[in-house]
């Protein structure tokens, strides 16, 4: 296994930093300071360089900090002893990215930082509307999978050209018999996108089972995946019987961009019947394994990013997470009150404290 | 304005060339009133020239300033396979290989239903007058391996069927003389999958 871990980071126009450069530590690190101050903006940074985008799932022109034009992002790191320098610059609605001074494309940075981040938005894996969990599902694997990731571009091609191609005949400007070489590469495309989002939770769950065992209190924690249609001849009779409906809603109807899955405790549904506490556990336990699996596919612990989530925590949970924590090779935690953290993780943390858009070292 | 008319033209029309962002088309504009008349209306006359005598080729779609292009005119190509692509460009790049002795059909484009283009805009009737002849008995798609190109490939590979022709389509692989450890692993599974037995 290699140890991976961040050194130096440097923003430019990020948000709401216009310049720092900070050196932080191996291990855990306590980032604290009142809200608005940019704690959630510094991981937001570090998840960036890790998958080329943001994790609160704002675009790119968002993120530059206000009156300017681009943004930067540099990070250097330490790669199993070696030292990776990845720099990802945005301006005029395109991003560049150089890693160890090349230029490169972007499907080649998935998988060199993975960042597993965990904030108080995201128990919305549970209760919010399946387009969070798909987002979830092809985010994780993308950072796993650089097949999967040009998959997924390709089958949001596949859709937007099917979709415009549905209205057009609605209109009567094109034919359906145009349809079918889109039909086959929807079909195509879309069942590999399938079969890797079920081997992902299917593969994640051995983790999950264990974590919820421990912490969960002897309850029984799965994941169920809901794909939309499964089996490509069930889909394409779907789409030859339903040719017309499709055609007068101008959508395509069956496919992975409709997917779901979902929590099970003791084969309930999570969403209508677990408790506030139980939610919160399901959602922790699954970020946990996501670490450990990603730990074990890729040979790489990622780096953690927690975002204000210790206070929400018992005590019993918060020492699972302490337990992660100790076994990671670095992570990033915020919060706003530093005396409600547990004293042990203190103790073991380099802390750190944001003023005024810079970040000092609390000793 | 900082420029007078006629300099603030020339700039507005070499900008809408591909490829050329403001400042190159200022540099350009600028190159052009400091070069030599004659440079500057040798390239006025080429520019002429070319859009008064290049036109397409009646048979494959390729540029030439006859009626029929050299390589439909050329006696020593094999007149039994045709190669369809999507663009003229396409055509050079497969001659820069010097491997191919068949025919070519150019597209003119490709199927994309967001811009517009079904396949009663790229020139597949031509195509199939073509295939009416006889002569032709292998057609290989050489369209680009994006899914608008796939699903153009797909289309026609579908309309040849009934017709008793051969149809290919190119294969995916490695790029040629390249380390297998730095091909893109997108590269390297499609090429995995299109994988042959050593005859």
């Amino acid at each position: 296994m290699s140890a991976l871990s961040l050194e130096k980071l440097r923003l430019i126009n990020f948000r709401s930093y216009e310049k720092i450069s900070w050196s932080c530590e191996p291990g855990i690190n306590i980032i604290y300071g009142p809200n608005g101050v940019g704690k959630t903006n510094l991981l937001e940074s570090i998840g960036y360089l890790g998958i080329a985008r943001s994790f609160r799932q704002k675009k790119d022109q968002q993120l530059i900090n206000w009156g300017h034009h681009l943004f930067k992002i540099k990070g250097n790191c330490i790669i199993g002893g070696e030292p990776t320098e990845i720099e990802i610059v945005y301006q005029k609605n395109k991003k560049e990215l150089t890693i160890n001074g090349f230029k490169s494309k972007f499907l080649q940075l998935l998988g060199i930082i993975p960042v597993i981040y965990f904030g108080p938005d995201d128990l919305n894996l549970l209760k919010g509307a399946p387009a969070y969990r798909r987002n979830f599902l092809d985010r994780e694997i993308s950072i796993l999978d650089k097949i999967y990731c040009r998959n997924l571009q390709e089958y949001r091609k596949i859709l937007l050209q099917r979709n415009d191609l549905l209205k057009s005949i609605k209109e009567g400007q094109a034919s359906k018999n145009e349809l079918e070489p889109w039909n086959i590469q929807l079909i195509d495309i879309g069942t590999k996108i399938i079969k890797k989002r079920s081997v992902f939770l299917n593969e994640i769950m051995p983790f999950i089972n264990s974590l919820y065992q421990k912490i969960g209190r002897n309850e029984n924690l799965s994941l169920i995946y809901k794909p939309n249609i499964e089996d490509p001849n069930e889909w394409r009779n779907k789409i030859a019987i339903n040719k017309n409906k499709e055609i007068q809603t101008g959508n395509t109807l069956w496919g992975p961009h409709r997917d779901d899955f979902s929590f099970y405790i003791n084969n309930y549904d999570a969403r209508n019947f677990a408790s506030q506490g139980q939610q919160r556990t399901a959602i922790l336990v699954l970020k946990i394994a996501e670490a450990q699996y990603f730990e074990k596919v890729i040979g790489k612990m990622p780096i953690l990013l927690f975002d204000d989530v210790f206070s929400e925590l018992d005590e019993f949970r918060q020492c699972a997470l302490l337990d992660l924590l100790v076994n990671s090779n670095q992570a990033f935690i915020t919060t706003a009150e530093i005396n409600k953290l547990p004293q042990n993780l203190i103790n073991n943390a380099t802390i750190w404290e944001i003023y005024s858009g810079k970040i000092c070292k609390k000793i | 304005m900082y420029y007078p008319g006629p300099l603030n033209k020339l700039i507005t029309a070499l900008g809408k060339l591909p490829g050329i962002g403001p400042k190159t088309a200022q540099r350009l504009a600028f190159h052009l009133l400091n070069t030599s008349d004659s440079e500057a209306q040798g390239l006025a006359t080429a520019i002429m020239e070319a859009r008064e005598k290049i036109h397409y080729c009646s048979i494959c779609g390729n540029f030439t300033s006859e009626d029929i292009c050299r390589l439909c005119a050329d006696s020593n190509r094999d007149r039994t396979i045709v190669c369809v692509v999507e663009e003229v460009r396409d055509v050079i790049a497969l001659e820069k290989t010097n491997q191919y002795r068949g025919l070519y059909h150019v597209l003119n484009g490709v199927i994309s239903p967001m811009d517009g283009v079904g396949p009663d805009k790229l020139r597949i009737k031509q195509l199939l007058t073509r295939l009416q002849e006889g002569e032709i008995k292998e057609v290989v798609l050489a369209t680009n391996a994006d899914v608008e190109g796939e699903a153009t490939a797909l289309y026609l590979a579908n309309l040849l069927k009934p017709l008793s022709v051969k149809v290919t389509r190119l294969a995916y692989g490695l790029p040629v003389g390249g380390d297998l450890e730095y091909a893109d692993q997108v590269t390297l599974a499609r090429a995995f999958t299109g994988r042959h037995i050593i005859e």
